[in-house]
């Protein structure tokens, strides 16, 4: 398995605070990646490093062997790299069928010619969006939700709704924040089960949460923050016994696992 | 579309057709020709309002340069109207994505409202002062009325039908341009930038294009205006013409196609109804403006909706209290 | 070089300037409390200069007591201004403020045309005296505009330094939210900042005849200038209001002798644009 994604070296400043410090992470191909540590650990902050909302200070990131690190956010998900974001984030009033359609525009083509003249190829690619979009619905069982507003969702269908727009960009490399966050043991059980069947369809998977049982079930390695600095990376195993990781969480979370 | 829908605009179409001919006066067919220049005027300008969702207190500006770029064109080198609305069309698209870019790079809601309110005084401060051009504040006098292989646009009845042919055609634009990919990008950017962002959309790139499609149909709006006067001036850059579209989209109702039009309309006739008024007239149009926006903000079109909706409601309720059931 | 020129385009730059940073001050003030752009401040600023014209004139009124009666009428009116068209939105939606200030400022403007009519008025000063400093020509007024607006400014940092309400403002403009869960009455500091501006703005429009005349639309000119003022100086910065206000009055008067007149106003507002630009938050600006 080849290195997806490499994170060299990154650092991040703000103004005198030091979120993130020289962190060296690979990721593998068609690996599922965890990453944990206390809040402010700079997990979020190094998923904006690497999807392009923050440029790093210093370091750079690469993705399948070309630089990445300081492109805009657009360009980044071109190339494949898709995220989800700690605060649910939809677009809140479009149906749930337009919010994946809406996202799906990286793998559109549409001319603005074909809508204005109702071609058959824009008739024909209308078709498709639909057909993706319920099939994408489907997935993440929500067939059936297609006309209501977005903002009319519970919180775990929203979660999952999110995650349909991010899989609508057709990435190789999804990265989410806290997706069992706020979920109750069933549904953090459902997620699992649907990231695993997100994971069968090649797609990279990094996991950055605080739920530990999500991550043992998950996650195949694990990276562990602390102050912006990696201290630990592994196996599950290898993690639970770790003294630096089970010191840093005071013995608490981990038990649990 | 449902055969229910096609009937809709079918007859929409024919009252179009049928009714500006037997109107009993000239001035009647005058005030629908304003409406629908304005009508175009504020669609244009609910593309950014509402599509974008972006603020703008300059789009006067454009309103203008559509108009000089028609009325100089013909005035200084005898260019066909027609053309001239092309014309006026790309040339306010073009200096559109000058002005955007320049703005929306890094500016959003009430800076960009500044910035752009200061950008539409500076063109009109430039309009009025560049006499060699525009011809000060008498302007250019004596445009051409537009004509179509050699069927001239001479008559308020047949401005009429001009003004409702592009205004249809700029509902139409507008529409389709919402099912575009193209607008969808634009919609999310409105939704939700940053997730936009992830999706990859570029939001410099969508805002800039939606600003430019945006200005346009305002500059053709001014082009099919001058030509009707046959004179173009400086007074068109005022922000005067900026209020106009305030009304027209904030009474009409935004979001959605009917609402600037029908904003437009109510404009044009209320114009006409306070003239008793004389001078008051625009301080009751204000007076108007700050009673809609408090007690119907979301227009008149949305209100009107809702309450067909709760009309349709209490009948359907009533009809089946006494027996009969709604679907037979 | 013409130093008698040059003294006498910088002796106007300040009087333009005094008054530009009068007017901006209400500007900055409104925005830095209440987080709102009052489009209709042009027009309390006309109606401080009309209302003291129409007192001395139909009323018979001299200059003193006519100037203290309107500005504490423009200050009520100010009240009454705040209760229509800001604060049924400042919470809910303070961009839909901007529209209801539009639509007040228009009315007022179109009331005033159809009130007064259109023609600019001069009004009387009681010292017409014209002196004659170093072969610059320096009036009464002038200097009387200039010292007015000198001891406001600093009247008003005097209030939000020392008094009580004031510091109530400024706390209000750091952090609404928090001002109230320490027991701050942010409505009413709405409605004495809103008073304190309108005041200013009538003080400003009355001084500004020493230069201009006075009509139903001489606010709205004014008003683009305020804001060049205010995002140049940034918003809700008092001491960038004055120094570029001050600034900006020199600059213009220098620019419309030695370049151009015409373009004198473009030029202003192109400053603006590129402050825009380049730094939005305004030259002292911090947020």
């Amino acid at each position: 398995m080849a290195p997806i994604l490499k994170i060299i070296g990154v650092s991040k400043d703000f103004a005198g605070l030091k979120a993130l410090h020289d962190v060296d992470v690979q990721i593998q191909e068609g690996e599922i990646l965890g990453v944990i540590g206390p809040n402010g650990s700079g997990k979020t902050t190094l998923t904006n490093v690497v999807t392009g909302f923050l440029p790093p200070t210093a370091g750079s990131v690469v993705y399948k062997e070309s630089l990445i690190s300081g492109l805009p956010p657009e360009i980044i998900a071109a190339k494949g790299i898709a995220r989800t974001f700690q605060i649910t984030s939809i677009f809140p009033n479009l149906t749930v069928e337009d919010n994946v359609i809406a996202a799906s525009y990286l793998r559109t083509s549409g001319s603005l010619w074909g809508a204005f003249l109702h071609t058959k190829a824009y008739r024909r690619e209308e078709a498709k969006l639909r057909q993706q979009s319920i099939e994408s619905l489907t997935l993440l069982g929500l067939q059936g939700k297609g006309s209501a507003p977005a903002n009319t969702l519970g919180l775990a269908e929203q979660r999952r709704l999110e995650i349909a727009l991010a899989l609508a960009i057709a990435p190789k490399l999804l990265l989410l924040d806290e997706p069992a966050a706020g979920l109750n043991v069933t549904e953090a059980l459902e997620l699992v089960h649907l990231l695993k069947s997100i994971h069968r369809k090649e797609i990279t998977l990094v996991v950055i949460e605080h739920n530990m049982k999500v991550i043992m079930q998950l996650c195949s390695r694990i990276v562990v923050l602390n102050y912006g600095v990696k201290i630990a990376e592994g196996t599950p195993e290898e993690i639970a016994k770790n003294d630096e990781v089970i010191s840093v969480y005071l013995g608490g979370e981990l038990e649990s696992a | 579309m449902s055969r229910g829908d096609v009937l809709k605009y079918l007859v929409i179409l024919a009252l179009l057709i049928v009714v500006p001919p037997v109107l009993p006066k000239e001035y009647f067919r005058y005030l629908i020709f304003l409406s629908c220049v304005f009508a175009i005027l504020a669609l244009s300008a609910d593309i950014i309002i509402s599509g974008a969702g972006l603020l703008t207190f300059g789009h006067q500006a454009f309103f203008g340069i559509g108009a000089y770029t028609s009325g100089a064109l013909n005035f200084y080198q005898g260019v066909e109207p027609l053309v001239g609305f092309l014309a006026a069309f790309v040339v306010s698209g073009v200096s559109g994505i000058l002005f955007g870019y320049i703005c929306l790079r890094r500016l959003r809601a009430v800076y960009l409202a500044i910035a752009t309110f200061g950008l539409g005084a500076v063109v009109f401060l430039i309009a009025r002062n560049w006499y060699q051009f525009t011809g000060g504040l008498t302007g250019l006098r004596g445009l051409d009325y537009p004509s179509l292989f050699g069927f001239e646009i001479n008559s308020e009845l047949r401005f009429c039908y001009l003004g409702l042919a592009l205004l249809l055609l700029t509902s139409y634009f507008i529409y389709r341009l919402w099912h575009s990919r193209l607008g969808r990008a634009i919609i999310a950017l409105r939704e939700n930038e940053e997730l936009a962002r992830s999706k990859g959309v570029s939001p410099i790139f969508y805002y800039t294009v939606a600003f430019s499609i945006a200005c346009a149909f305002a500059g053709l709006s001014g082009a099919l205006y001058v030509h009707e006067m046959a004179v173009v001036n400086p007074m068109l850059f005022q922000f005067n013409y900026m209020i106009i579209i305030f009304i027209a989209v904030l009474v009409g109702g935004k979001g959605r196609l009917p609402g600037p039009i029908i904003g437009a309309t109510i404009y044009v006739c209320l114009t006409e109804f306070l003239r008793f008024a004389e001078n008051l007239r625009y301080a009751l149009m204000g007076v108007i403006l700050l009673i809609v926006v408090t007690f119907m903000p979301s227009g008149v079109y949305p209100f009107l909706l809702s309450q067909a909706h709760s009309f349709t409601n209490f009948i359907k309720q009533w009809l089946r209290r006494k027996g009969y059931g709604t679907n037979p | 070089m013409d130093w008698a020129t040059l003294g006498q385009m910088l002796w106007c730059g300040i009087e333009r300037g005094a008054i530009y940073i009068l007017f901006a001050l209400g500007l900055t003030l409104c925005f830095g409390v209440m987080r709102i752009v009052n489009m209709a401040h042009g027009e309390l600023f006309m109606l401080g200069a009309m209302g003291v014209y129409s007192l001395m004139t139909y009323f018979g009124m001299s200059f003193f007591p006519a100037m203290l009666l309107c500005i504490a009428l423009v200050a009520i009116l100010g009240i009454a201004f705040n209760r229509v068209a800001v604060e049924p939105f400042v919470i809910r939606n303070p961009l839909a403020v901007l529209l209801s200030t539009i639509a007040v400022s228009f009315v007022l403007v179109q009331g005033g045309n159809a009130f007064w009519g259109a023609i600019p008025r001069t009004l009387e000063f009681p010292f017409p005296q014209v002196l004659n400093v170093a072969s610059v020509s320096v009036s009464a007024k002038g200097i009387a505009a200039v010292i007015v607006s000198a001891i406001t400014v600093f009247t008003v940092y005097l209030f939000l330094t020392k008094a009580k309400m004031g510091k109530a403002m400024r706390a209000t403009s750091e952090n609404a939210i928090g001002s109230t869960l320490v027991g701050i009455n942010v409505k009413r500091i709405y409605v004495y900042t809103m008073m304190v501006a309108s005041a200013i703005a009538a003080t400003a429009g009355i001084f500004a005849m020493s230069s201009v005349t006075a009509s139903p639309s001489m606010g709205q000119g004014l008003l683009i200038i305020g804001f060049v003022v205010v995002i140049v100086g940034g918003m809700g910065n008092i001491m960038g209001c004055i120094v570029v206000g001050l600034t900006l009055g020199i600059v213009e008067a220098i620019f419309g002798q030695y370049v151009s007149m015409i373009f004198r106003q473009a030029f202003l507002y192109g400053i603006m644009v590129v402050v825009l630009l380049v730094k939005p938050q305004g030259l002292f600006g911090g947020r």
